[in-house]
């Protein structure tokens, strides 16, 4: 009996049950494909886009990863959005696949006839169509929408990859600007520190000054200590020279960023100083 | 899949390059200085003898710094430490009172009025000793002593040779009775002490002069009612005068070589320049016109001179090269420029330099005649530069009395010396004496 009743259960529910895998195949292939053909989109205006749409998008990419789990009332607040600024052209790829997943479902409908031939086509197609969304036949539908969840994640995933690296991105390019702007800061600071310390042998003021200039290459360790300092490009008086180099020595202890990033980023570990007396010089 | 995995690679690749491609070198470009004087710890020297010593070196040493205009000498009482072996130094703590340099002494007696000095110089920027002197001399010497270590010390700091064991020459003039004057020569050492007479009249000595190696001194002294040249051996003390000089003669100066002594003479007419041949005895004349030519100078390789002509209307600078016989005139600025010296690396001249009504000291770099004042001086007087080309002596008035003074370059009056004679007028710097 068990096995008569299972066989006929197993009857009763095989065709069903086949169209409906072969319902879900025939959307899950096509939602595959216009994904697949969603996305051929964003590889083309994704690479440059995504540098230029900074501010903005910060906000909205939420938004957009939402929809997409959702389903079709939104293509129209999205046109809305997309109409707006640039940041339009990230939100875009999001929305398209699934505007062009809707156009799919009626589309399975036709194929079906032609393969589900050997049993009820008439039942099947509106079942098909209603199990899906309802997720009525839960037993068997399970891998299939596992499947497309499992797409869906994965698209969200990759989605939120994206935004993660163009906040990413923003974020280092809003960290450099703020790195730049201490490395100014702390160029300042240095000069400072250098010029104090720079006494120019009295005897130079007989001389020429106009053209006299020495690069000093200096090797800063992150405490600010200095590790070395050799003259790169003599200025060919060696009282000049030598003049530099004590003034750099006697810095000793540079002020530099505490921040290690600042330090490496803004070049702190090897300073080229170029020593130009140009208040010596005659106006 | 593949694109975007490919776009997250790119993406992170950016990412990581960011950082990167920032992190070159810093440029840092310094364009002004402090100028700010070097400053230099003299540790009382330690005396281990019991008798009290003329002369405290220490003294004579942060003296003749302080007189550079270069070096600022920490009060002894702001000294965490008074070391006088190198065991005792702990640079940190002359880091902390910002010092750059440091100089410690130790001295012991050695037999009769003789002890034993050691004396060292440290870096206190590079943690290191750079010179130690150990060596035993007179007690009498300690002066002398004082002053070639500051030379050495001068040199090791500031990469130029120092000043201190040289001389300077200068005349005194004291009024004796009414219409009399007392006129001495005298020679002194670099920071005005121990002067001594070397010669005397009651006439007007001027323009002294000094021979290249110091042995010789020339000087104009006026004899009835002419000018005569002398030159005094300063080992034996004889004087002679120029032979074939006549009339009005005055301004000697010696070539570094020791052939020719440039002098002015106006025997025949307007002041001209002569020169005088000590192998052959006989002058020649080397400028011919009829305005003043004078103040001839040698250049260090004693094969041209620089003089003052007023033959362009003011007096201004020309040089006379010996070999072609052509002269040529090195200054244009300023309404006056006179009384030039060679740098003793004639690389320079420093002369006096006479604009919008002011003197100045003003040197020129021959390379770029490129003129820079100096020095923004009330002098009246001539100066006269020191051999290493860092300091002037110059005669000036104190009150109502003429005195001495030492200037450095950038124009601070950094000593002043009156003399027992009368006012001092006329200072001549010698060259480097060994």
């Amino acid at each position: 009996m068990n096995n008569m009743a299972s066989g006929d259960t197993g009857q009763n529910l095989s065709l069903p049950i086949i169209g409906a895998v072969a319902v879900h195949l025939v959307v899950f292939t096509l939602l595959i494909g216009s994904w697949s053909f969603s996305y051929s989109k964003p590889k083309t205006f994704e690479i440059p886009k995504s540098i230029k749409a900074e501010l903005v998008v910060l906000e909205k990419p939420k938004p957009v990863q939402e929809k997409p789990v959702v389903t079709q009332p939104k293509p129209q607040p999205k046109p809305e959005t997309v109409s707006k600024p640039k940041p339009k052209a990230e939100t875009k790829p999001v929305v398209q696949p699934k505007t062009e997943a809707k156009p799919v479902l009626p589309k399975p409908v036709e194929p079906k006839p032609n393969t589900v031939n050997v049993s009820k086509p008439a039942e099947t197609k509106p079942a098909v169509v209603e199990t899906p969304k309802q997720t009525e036949t839960k037993p068997e539908t399970a891998p299939a929408e596992d499947l497309f969840e499992n797409l869906l994640a994965e698209m969200a995933a990759e989605d939120s990859a994206i935004q993660e690296q163009i906040e990413a991105i923003e974020q280092s390019q809003i960290r450099q600007a703020e790195i730049a702007a201490q490395v100014s800061d702390y160029i300042v600071v240095i000069t400072q520190q250098v010029e104090e310390k720079w006494s120019r042998p009295v005897e130079l003021r007989l001389m020429d000054l106009s053209n006299i200039e020495a690069v000093v290459a200096v090797e800063i360790l992150p405490t600010g200590e200095l590790q070395s300092a050799t003259v790169v490009q003599p200025s060919g008086n060696e009282n000049y020279d030598q003049s530099v180099l004590r003034a750099i020595e006697k810095v000793r202890r540079f002020t530099v960023p505490q921040d290690s990033e600042v330090f490496e980023a803004g070049g702190f570990r090897k300073l080229n100083i170029t020593f130009r007396p140009e208040d010596l010089m005659k106006p | 899949m593949s694109l975007l995995r490919q776009m997250k690679a790119g993406l992170s690749i950016i990412c990581l390059l960011l950082p990167l491609m920032a992190s070159a070198d810093l440029d840092i470009v310094v364009t002004k200085g402090y100028d700010s004087k070097t400053k230099v710890a003299i540790v009382p020297f330690f005396w281990e003898g019991s008798d009290l010593l003329p002369e405290k070196v220490e003294n004579i040493i942060t003296n003749n710094l302080v007189r550079t205009g270069r070096f600022e000498p920490l009060p002894a009482a702001r000294m965490l430490s008074q070391p006088f072996s190198e065991e005792g130094i702990f640079f940190r703590d002359w880091r902390l009172l910002g010092q750059e340099f440091l100089i410690i002494g130790h001295l012991k007696p050695f037999g009769d009025a003789k002890l034993e000095a050691e004396i060292a110089l440290y870096d206190v920027v590079k943690n290191r000793r750079i010179v130690r002197v150990t060596q035993v001399i007179g007690v009498h010497q300690l002066r002398d002593f004082g002053h070639s270590l500051s030379d050495l010390f001068y040199e090791r700091m500031t990469g130029v040779k120092g000043i201190f064991s040289t001389r300077i020459a200068f005349v005194t003039r004291k009024i004796v009775n009414d219409n009399q004057y007392d006129y001495r020569l005298q020679i002194a050492d670099a920071d005005g002490q121990r002067a001594r007479t070397v010669y005397r009249s009651n006439e007007p000595i001027i323009s002294v002069a000094w021979s290249n190696d110091g042995g010789k001194l020339a000087f104009a002294n006026k004899v009835g009612d002419r000018w005569t040249i002398f030159i005094q051996d300063l080992k034996s003390g004889q004087v002679n005068s120029i032979s074939d000089a006549r009339g009005y003669t005055s301004s000697p100066s010696f070539s570094p070589d020791g052939r020719y002594l440039a002098y002015v003479s106006s025997y025949r007419n307007s002041p001209e320049i002569y020169l005088y041949d000590f192998q052959s005895g006989k002058s020649e004349r080397i400028t011919r016109n009829t305005y003043i030519d004078t103040e001839p100078s040698f250049s260090p390789d004693s094969k041209s001179l620089v003089f003052t002509s007023e033959k362009g209307g003011r007096p201004q600078i020309y040089r006379y090269d010996l070999a072609s016989k052509r002269e040529e005139r090195l200054t244009f600025e300023g309404a006056q420029n006179l009384r030039a010296r060679y740098s003793s690396d004639g690389k320079y001249l420093v002369f006096v330099h006479f604009i919008d009504g002011r003197f100045h000291i003003a040197s020129m770099d021959l390379a770029t005649r490129d003129i820079r004042v100096l020095t923004e001086t009330n002098l009246d007087e001539s100066p006269s530069i020191a051999p290493n080309g860092t300091m002037l002596v110059y005669a000036t008035q104190r009150g109502n009395r003429g005195v001495l003074a030492w200037v450095s370059l950038d124009g601070q009056v950094t000593n002043q010396m009156k003399s027992d004679f009368g006012d001092v007028i006329e200072p001549a710097w010698s060259p480097y004496l060994n």
